[in-house]
């Protein structure tokens, strides 16, 4: 993969003026190849460059004067044929410089205007050489040409004596005999410019198959009735591999003279594709007789012309009702909805009726819910929030009673428009009695983006009552109601000692709401032995700090269940971590660590401090590992475990080393083993000589092979050995050579 | 009272019934729902998909539609017999049997009555016409960005979406993620207070996406190529290996460069952050650097400067290291900088502030996917439908048309006119070859 990061500079400001133009230009009789005359001149589009800025930063595939493509610069150098051009371009600088030293004080007002026109003269011969360029093009010989021609079309757009040449040049280049490719590319830069006289050049040109399309995109774009004119006169004396196509032109350009001759050519030409696009170029042209005729295609046979006259004839509404025409509009959805339609299309001819009502729509939109079809209710339903103003949702509520259940889908979501007062009750209802999931989720959601404080209760309900999607869904519409009170209505349901699901789902809300005052309920909550100890954490991590560490200190000495009791020893080391002033961070533990007897609080104490990793605490730790109290001591050695630096590894290594207590042992090795896979700043023969220390103090084969894992991660030639000599140990043979196989392929790769 | 015998099906229901395209502004809060979870629902509840495209974005979209329980997908088509081999194989391996079926050409695909939506991943000139389609038949589509490959084609689609009232989710799935969602609800409550500029930066040069860089010599077409089929509503260009599958983006017949890749994801969070989903800028005015040799038109380099009818500019660039890439927000007490996995602000502090609860919150989805399932069952808007990716994608189409006529170019949001510039006014729309027509 590469980037082509090639490009001209082209600096924005002041306009390109004559005098740059010319040294840019190269003189029209110098014999260059077209190709690399491109490459020699910048061309941008409507902007002006100063050669100074220009760039090749490498990376595209520039052309060689040969024609063989350049290789990358990747350095960005330029190109030689840059230092070329700057040479000539120099040269001619001066020539023209001294011309103008020499000549212009001497000059009249009317020999400058001589010179603007050499310059004009200039700017149509660099469209000369490029026409040149581009007679036997193909997209292969690059964009540079097309590129080119585009510039210069639009460098002399504004002025008009140029505009015509150039338009005049361009036609001609157009009708003679050049590739097809040129020609395509030549019609975009002729359609920015070309006025009604080019309409008329171009009329015999889109007779021929090879220059029907590209002469249709200049017609299209030329504004008048001229083009109108010539595809219309075409489509008589075409053939019929070029007519699909002039006829779409004629609807691109939704040009109303066309519709008689269509009709005519309707009823003459039955090709599939000149009928269809026909019939999609009337949709685009639209007016009274465009729909005349495309009304006979609603009692084809041939479901394909119906389909597509059934979407003409929709589009004509709809441009109708754009335009406040709602009568034609309406006569439309009539004539629809009495044809053979697809369920789709039904959908939309009930949609167009009744917004064809325009403001007398209440009475279609109680006919299409009333009228026992499915599809005009969805319509219905659908459009109400676009029509139904927020103070008369309530006279519609009545209509919405029995709808099968596919419909309160839609009417619950309809709903979420209006305001609570008056959508709460039907919400409600359809929430707790519909039939349907999708309906009762739906109505939640709906109640959540409308509602407020007064539906807490009934959503903390609902999510504590529902499973599934209806419990998400209250969930999140419990996080969306709006409004400070609804915070203060949580806090309210909390104080009320609600019960345990309930309470549940109010704690659950106040963590996702982000309310700070429910903190006292989760510590409440902690003390509570059949609490949601995650959301206990979740929300004493969220909103607690280390003003709250006393009383969850109790929580903490009081329960039974040690992983809550080490999740709440976490919580308040991360409230400790939080201080501004790291060497304090342990200090209140410390004390109490210090006045505490009791050997199963000090653990919790130390299992803190050691979580917190202030390095004050470490020779307390240190004191406490060599305790003669064995939860003291075991204890303290698990904080050096989880020790987060590595000063550590010393007083692990001397447990492992001396300890006779083999789980205490173990648990200093695991401690080792993570300080020092951690050490990635070490040389790895470093660290393997750290490992094969730990490896000799193990005694059991699980801790030998959690050595052996962490010889991969630094792969040396030592670690290589270390490995091979154990691939036949039986123990642990199959860990080595799994390490080993790690080793070799990471020291391959580094090689 | 509508009676409730002879209900329709499920799928019936969701090939006719919406609520989207009402054309209001968005809720300020749909919570993601939770369809898909637990057991694999029956097949009738099953929501029936086929995808057209997957020489780029099509499998990776496919894949994470495959992931969904509630899908069910039937059908891959594409004109590229390889890619269609390739699609359908994953397709198989996914349900453990063979059923699903391929198609070359999207008009027999369009003929199925049982599909209930499309996932289409093509170039951007088969945009407009195949999603324009898609609605016709009754398909609720997942489309890529840029949302069509002109102004004109972009409304046809809007409207067509709105007129058959199908569910539309544009790919622009920074949306769907959580630092451009907090990034936009941060400036839209005004926590930088009165945003003075916008900067988007986006990527420059032409990116070998195929690695075909440098194949263009012409030559025939390969067989399992339906070129003609490929080349569809486009000027005719000869085959070469170079212009087509990926880089076909970095010629403007067929893309609009990076400029148009990238609209649809940083303008988009720009106007999401503004407010502006449903409007464009007022003036543009765009310069841009073109390759100077090979196959591509496209800019290599752009500046964009756009202005909005309350003053403020938007810088949109690619290619300018001073803008950063991404989408910057700068107000008078501070700015937010958000691009993928990037997140930061001035003050520091603000990236920690929380919403409160009488702020703006914008749409939530935690999954542009599911998104999009969840709104082809509830008939929502999705968190990026047709209009707003449209108007993303103006920035991008109106800022080329200024590169071309080389000036500055006042736009008209609400009627999406050019104002006093007859020859711009040219380029809003592009000629389609034949047999090809726009239904606008």
């Amino acid at each position: 993969m590469r980037r082509i990061t090639e490009k001209k500079t082209l600096i924005p400001g002041e306009r390109r003026n004559g005098l740059e133009e010319d040294i840019l230009t190269p003189a029209p009789n110098q014999k260059t190849d077209g190709r690399q005359h491109m490459n020699d001149h910048s061309y941008n589009i409507g902007l002006d460059f100063k050669p100074e800025r220009r760039t090749n930063l490498g990376g595209s595939h520039p052309v060689c004067p040969d024609g063989r493509r350049k290789k990358e610069s990747p350095n960005g150098d330029r190109p030689r044929f840059n230092q070329s051009f700057i040479g000539k371009g120099l040269a001619c600088f001066i020539f023209i410089l001294v011309s103008f030293i020499l000549i212009l004080p001497a000059r009249s007002f009317s020999n400058v205007l001589s010179l603007q026109a050499a310059f004009a003269d200039d700017d149509l011969a660099r469209l000369e050489q490029v026409l040149r360029a581009l007679e036997k093009f193909d997209h292969s010989q690059g964009e540079g040409p097309a590129l080119e021609l585009e510039r210069i079309i639009f460098s002399l757009k504004d002025n008009p004596g140029k505009r015509v040449a150039a338009e005049k040049r361009l036609l001609q280049f157009f009708t003679s005999e050049v590739s097809r490719d040129a020609r395509i590319a030549l019609s975009k830069p002729l359609s920015w410019i070309a006025g009604h006289e080019a309409a008329r050049v171009l009329a015999s040109q889109l007779l021929e198959p090879e220059k029907s399309d590209p002469a249709r995109y200049v017609l299209e774009r030329i504004p008048g009735e001229e083009a109108d004119n010539v595809l219309i006169e075409a489509l008589d004396k075409a053939p019929a591999a070029v007519i699909p196509g002039i006829v779409s032109s004629l609807g691109h350009r939704r040009a109303k003279a066309a519709v008689p001759p269509l009709e005519k050519l309707l009823r003459r030409n039955l090709a599939p594709q000149v009928v269809y696009n026909a019939i999609e170029a009337l949709g685009n042209i639209g007016g009274e007789g465009a729909i005349r005729v495309l009304s006979d295609y609603l009692k084809s046979g041939d479901e394909s012309l119906r389909f597509r006259a059934v979407d003409a004839l929709l589009r004509i509404a709809d441009s109708e009702i754009n335009n406040k025409n709602q009568g034609p509009a309406a006569a439309i959805s009539d004539l629809l909805l009495k044809a053979r339609l697809t369920p789709v299309q039904k959908l939309a001819a009930w949609k167009l009726k009744i917004m064809a009502a325009g403001e007398n729509y209440d009475r279609e939109l109680r006919l299409a819910l009333k009228s026992g079809d499915e599809i005009a209710g969805q319509a219905a339903i659908g459009l109400i929030p676009r029509l139904i103003p927020q103070n008369k949702i309530a006279e519609y509520l009545g209509l919405f009673s029995g709808l099968p259940g596919s419909l309160e889908v839609q009417v619950a979501a309809a709903l979420s428009y209006y305001p609570v007062t008056a959508a709460r009750q039907f919400l409600v209802n359809l929430a707790e009695k519909s039939l349907w999931l999708e309906a009762r989720t739906e109505a939640l959601i709906s109640l959540g983006k409308i509602g407020d404080d007064s539906l807490v209760e009934f959503l903390v309900r609902k999510s504590a009552s529902s499973r599934g999607q209806e419990k998400n869904a209250a969930r999140e519409s419990l996080l969306a109601l709006r409004g400070k009170s609804v915070d203060d209505k949580i806090l309210e349901q909390l104080s009320s000692s609600p019960e345990p699901s309930i309470r549940n789902e109010l704690l659950l809300a106040a963590c996702e709401r982000n309310i700070r005052e429910s903190r006292e309920y989760f510590l409440k909550e902690a003390a509570n032995p059949s609490a949601d100890l995650a959301l206990v954490s979740r929300g004493l991590r969220a909103f607690g700090d280390i003003g709250l560490a006393e009383d969850l200190l109790k929580v903490a000495f009081l329960t039974e269940d040690e992983a809550f009791r080490d999740e709440l020893a976490g919580i308040m080391a991360a409230w400790a971590r939080q201080s501004a002033r790291p060497e304090a961070r342990s200090a209140y533990f410390r004390n109490l660590l210090g006045k505490e007897t009791d050997p199963g609080r000090q653990a919790i104490l130390i299992t803190i401090i050691g979580k917190i990793g202030e390095r004050n605490s470490l020779p307390v730790l240190r004191n406490q590992a060599k305790s003669q109290n064995l939860t003291i001591r075991e204890a303290a050695i698990r904080a050096l475990c989880d020790w987060p630096e590595v000063e550590a590894r010393d007083d692990l290594l001397e447990i492992a080393r001396t300890s006779l207590d083999l789980r205490e042992k173990v648990l200093a090795i695991r401690g080792l083993v993570r300080l020092t896979a951690s050490e990635k700043y070490r040389r790895p023969e470093a660290v393997v000589e750290s490992l094969k220390e730990i490896y000799a103090l193990c005694s059991r084969a699980e801790e030998k092979k959690l050595v052996l894992s962490v010889f991969p991660d630094f792969p040396c030639q030592p670690a290589l050995e270390f490995c091979r000599v154990l691939v036949g140990d039986p123990e642990v043979g199959l860990e080595a050579r799994t390490a080993l196989e790690k080793i070799s392929q990471r020291l391959n790769r580094q090689n | 009272m509508v009676k409730k015998k002879g209900r329709m099906s499920r799928r019936n229901f969701l090939k006719t019934a919406s609520l989207a395209a009402l054309g209001l502004g968005f809720p300020a809060i749909v919570p993601a729902s939770v369809f898909g979870q637990g057991k694999r629902p029956s097949p009738s509840n099953r929501i029936v998909m086929a995808g057209i495209g997957f020489g780029m974005m099509g499998l990776p979209n496919m894949e994470s539609f495959l992931s969904k329980d509630e899908v069910q997908w039937v059908a891959v088509c594409d004109v590229d017999k390889k890619h269609l081999a390739k699609a359908k194989e994953i397709v198989d391996k996914k349900y453990g049997n063979k059923d699903c079926k391929t198609y070359t050409d999207f008009r027999e695909l369009f003929l199925r009555k049982d599909i209930d939506a499309v996932s289409i991943a093509v170039p951007d000139h088969w945009h407009a016409l195949l999603s324009i389609s898609a609605a016709r038949a009754g398909y609720d589509i997942y489309g890529e960005k840029p949302l069509t490959h002109d102004l004109a084609e972009g409304r046809a689609l809007v409207r067509a979406i709105e007129r058959y009232g199908r569910v539309w989710q544009t790919g622009s799935w920074q949306r769907s993620v959580e630092n451009f969602h907090r990034a936009a609800e941060l400036v839209r409550n005004g926590r930088i207070g009165k945003v003075i500029r916008i900067e988007v930066g986006l990527p420059e040069g032409h990116y070998d996406f195929a690695g075909t860089f440098g194949r263009d010599k012409i030559e025939p077409p390969p067989p399992e190529l339906d070129y003609e089929l490929w080349l569809g509503p486009a000027p005719y260009w000869p085959y070469c290996q170079s212009r087509v599958h990926m880089n076909w983006r970095w010629n403007m017949d067929f893309g609009g460069g990076q400029l148009l890749d990238w609209v649809g994801h940083h303008v988009d969070i720009a106007h999401w952050g503004m407010g502006w989903d449903r409007t464009g800028p007022v003036e543009i005015e765009a310069r841009g650097e073109y390759p100077v040799g090979g196959v591509y038109n496209s800019p290599v380099r752009y500046w964009v400067e756009a202005r909005y009818a309350d003053g403020t500019p938007m810088i949109v660039a690619g290619g300018y290291p001073q803008i950063w890439d991404g989408t910057k927000w700068i107000g008078e007490k501070g700015w937010v900088w958000v691009n993928r996995g990037q997140f930061e602000s001035e003050p520091t502090s603000l990236k920690n502030e929380v919403i409160g609860p009488e702020e703006i919150r914008l749409y939530k989805s935690r999954d542009h996917y599911q998104n999009f399932l969840d709104c082809v069952r509830s008939r929502k808007e999705t968190i990026t439908p047709a209009e707003v990716a449209h108007r993303s994608a103006s920035v991008g189409h109106l800022a080329m048309i200024s590169m071309t006529v080389g000036r500055k170019i006042k736009w008209d949001p609400a009627n999406e006119k050019i104002i006093g510039d007859p020859e711009a006014e040219r380029l809003l729309r592009r000629s389609y070859r034949k047999p090809w027509v726009l239904p606008e």
